[in-house]
């Protein structure tokens, strides 16, 4: 840190030094204050070194209290915010320092969105959008939503598109203004409150004209804004499905114009987008040619030739746009060799590749087991779900862990592909480790709930390994945010027990303990109960003497009164009372 | 008149309107003209630094956002300190700046190695590497913050070079298809001189 009281300006001969003391000086004449953070502003933009420098010399409250300043002259001002804005370029600790003071700089920021004079308006842009473009999670946005005047200012921005200033140099930077206007709109929608937020405030409106505009940074800025009013919201996307601009609906023209071949694939990528979003929320029902021409557009960008960011998102978009679809999944596969381009992905390492990969082999793996087949004959696909499975990341493991599960509904895949018992043993290493991320849990234990099948080749392995003590954990532990977790856990033991020798059914009964079982009986969750019905049954199944003298000897009796309680219970359905009764 | 504007040949431009009666004023102004003539002349004249100012001054996100050009900027200060035999100022500005973005960016150590080189040599103007210290080199960092600041207004290079780009391309394409083993294609005008737009009708010929 400066000591501001000692450092003699003429003595120091880092010209970076005499700036920031400057900036720290009362009666510094306006000239030299200006110059001196017009030459931090330089510095810093590009260079990272530069910025970690400054920010050690705790450069972001001495730029806030240069704004602070009673009558600071505008030029001051642009260049002060600039300064401010280039740390969002920088490092994560760059980031970090300037989010810090983040609740003084942010409405400081937001405040000069109101300012008259427009180069000023056009600075607190710029630095709100590299604020908020960052893909850090967290980062505060209520002050947009709290505030009522700032959300009618930025739409007030973007209604300038056109803009009424004749003078061309101020066109320019206008048309910067609305871009900014909308990213910030757009990277500040978080939640479903937002979105219908930004609805209420008429927001499919105002960038309709962006839309149908023939500049294609406002084409593309205005498909992303729409695309984060849509996401998982059916009341926003009917909103935008039932909206028109100039005679035609808003869907006609992404899915008409900027669809398109002839648009950037940018664009392309973004329209196909916002119609997957329109679509899988029920609000939109697209024609076949729409659909083709979605999902070739996703295939397409799949292709070599395109950005690993934006093969990334394709891949990503198109899984979810297919997910739910046997119709779509069957298209999809047959598009522009869909397989063989997604096994180029996991060749080229990138770790978002190899995520997205996975996420749209699942999607396409769902339904069919022609398309599960072509899957399984990826070279080396089980070394590359080991090694994602392996990583620390839950991001990295769920998505495998999803490709899994829909692989691993197939008896032929459970019995080829998969027979590999390092993929079962990686999947019961993230079941062993209590600190596992919920989601990473639940998915790994349906997984294993299917390599435990009867025809299962590692369910043997899974038995050696320990994987009774491991799902009985898991099966009794009442702390499980999510319930799946504990369902599938009593699912595994009952497909475990399911026509199992004897030694299996007596090791489930000695570590689950009769006292467990009846505790299982014993739940609320209809689900928990038919499960553990389902494996009451499998255990008790022609009992052999040993069980009988040994685990559930002077048990009887206990066992009989919960199961009539099961039976007693009068909203039972029918299938729980199918488990009850005795085989 | 897009290839004037586009490529900064402002008085060309000029002259090309008022012989045309083309009003070319709104498109160079919304493509910054005057900012781009300033910066690439401050960049051929080696002053990176006013270049610097003057592209922060037009979009203050552009050497934030694009690395490469960034790079290309501090190799071109580099070269300049070299020039004017500042080489302990450009030792220290190397281990600062450069050293920096070649770690973070793997891609730029095989140039910024080349460029560092230069300091190997007694007269780096007769070292294998002396090329950097050409007028051409200057030009080519000077064509990238052009194709920058354009690209920050939306704009995209200019429809004539695409098309020449194109012509040489499907050109190349089909005397390869002329003379492969199948044979797919037979003969076809060649344009042999692009200045005086000649063609040859033997497209036997190498282009």
């Amino acid at each position: 840190m400066l000591d501001d009281e000692t450092m003699d300006v003429a003595e120091s001969d880092d010209p970076g030094d005499k700036d920031l003391l400057c900036l720290a000086a009362t009666d510094v004449d306006r000239e030299t204050l200006y110059e001196s953070v017009t030459s931090i502003k330089n510095k810093a933009i590009g260079s990272n070194p530069k910025k970690t420098m400054y920010i050690e010399r705790d450069i972001i409250t001495r730029l806030e209290q240069v704004l602070l300043r009673p009558d600071i002259e505008n030029r001051l001002v642009v260049e002060t915010v600039i300064a401010l804005g280039t740390f969002a370029f920088g490092n994560e600790s760059h980031v970090n320092a300037l989010l810090e003071r983040g609740h003084v700089i942010i409405p400081l920021l937001l405040k000069g969105l109101c300012d008259v004079e427009m180069s000023v308006v056009g600075a607190c842009l710029h630095s709100l959008n590299a604020i908020y473009q960052n893909e850090r999670k967290g980062l505060p946005v209520h002050w947009i939503y709290e505030n009522p005047d700032v959300l009618p200012t930025l739409l007030d921005i973007v209604k300038r598109k056109d803009g009424d200033d004749r003078h061309f140099r101020r066109r320019r930077e206008t048309f910067r203004m609305v871009e900014h206007a909308v990213n910030v709109l757009t990277f500040t929608c978080r939640s479903p409150d937002h979105q219908v937020t930004l609805v209420a405030y008429g927001i499919i409106d105002v960038i309709a004209p962006l839309l149908a505009s023939s500049h294609e940074r406002f084409q593309l800025a205005s498909l992303k804004c729409l695309a984060s009013i849509a996401t998982f919201n059916q009341e926003t996307s009917s909103a935008i499905a039932q909206s028109f601009y100039c005679c035609r609906s808003i869907h006609d023209i992404v899915a008409n114009d900027l669809l398109s071949r002839g648009k950037d694939e940018m664009i392309q990528l973004w329209a196909a987008k916002c119609l997957s979003y329109l679509s899988r929320t029920g609000a939109l029902q697209l024609s076949e040619k729409i659909t083709i021409n979605v999902i070739d557009t996703f295939a397409r960008i799949c292709m070599p030739g395109h950005s690993k960011g934006m093969k990334a998102e394709a891949a990503t978009s198109l899984a979810y746009f297919i997910e739910d679809s046997p119709d779509l999944q069957q298209m999809a596969s047959t598009c522009q060799g869909l397989i063989k381009v997604i096994a180029k992905f996991f060749a080229d390492g990138d770790v978002k590749l190899k995520r997205s990969g996975f996420l749209l082999l699942s999607s396409l793996a769902t339904r069919h087991e022609h398309i599960r087949r072509k899957i399984s004959d990826i070279a080396g696909l089980s070394e590359h779900l080991c090694a994602s499975l392996e990583e620390s990341r839950f991001q990295s493991q769920l998505p495998a862990l999803k490709c899994l599960l829909t692989l691993s509904r197939s008896v032929k895949q459970l019995r080829s592909g998969l027979k590999s018992p390092d993929i079962a043993r990686k999947v019961l290493a993230l079941l062993s480790n209590k600190d596992d991320d919920e989601s990473v849990l639940s998915l790994a234990s349906a997984v294993m709930c299917n390599f435990l099948l009867e025809f299962s080749p590692s369910k043997q392995e899974m038995h050696r390994e320990g994987i009774i003590n491991v799902l009985v954990k898991l099966a009794t532990c009442n702390d499980h945010v999510d319930a799946a977790v504990k369902i599938n856990a009593i699912w595994g033991l009952m497909n475990m027990s399911y026509e199992s020798s004897e030694q299996v059914r007596l090791d489930i009964i000695s570590a689950l303990g009769v006292d467990g079982l009846l505790g299982l009986l014993q739940n609320s969750n209809k689900i928990v109960l038919a499960k553990s019905l389902g494996l009451t049954r499998n255990l008790l199944t022609d009992p052999t003497e040993e069980m009988l003298s040994q685990e559930l000897k002077g048990r009887e009796e206990d066992l009989m009164k919960v199961l009539m309680l099961c039976l007693k219970r009068t909203k039972m359905m029918m299938g729980l009372q199918q488990q009850t009764s005795p085989s | 008149m897009d290839y004037l504007v586009t490529e900064g040949f402002k008085e060309a431009a000029q002259k090309f309107a008022e012989e045309t009666g083309l009003e070319w004023g709104a498109e160079s102004e919304a493509s910054g003209l005057d900012e781009r003539l300033r910066a690439r002349a401050a960049v051929q004249s080696g002053d990176i630094d006013e270049a610097i100012k003057l592209l922060n001054a037009f979009d203050p996100s552009i050497l934030d956002s694009q690395r490469k050009l960034n790079f290309c900027l501090m190799q071109q200060k580099l070269i300049e300190l070299i020039r004017s035999g500042n080489l302990e100022e450009a030792v220290d500005f190397a281990a600062r700046e450069l050293a920096n973005l070649g770690e973070e960016n793997p891609e730029f150590l095989n140039d910024f190695e080349r460029t560092m080189a230069l300091m190997a040599f007694e007269n780096p103007e007769e070292s294998p590497f002396g090329d950097l210290l050409r007028e051409t080199q200057r030009q080519k960092v000077a064509n990238q913050l052009n194709g920058a600041m354009l690209e920050s207004q939306g704009m995209k290079p200019s429809k004539l070079g695409n098309i020449m780009k194109l012509l040489f391309w499907s050109q190349a394409e089909l005397t390869a298809a002329s003379r492969g083993a199948k044979k797919t294609v037979g003969k076809f005008p060649i344009m042999t001189d692009v200045a005086r737009a000649t063609f040859s009708d033997d497209s036997s010929m190498d282009t």
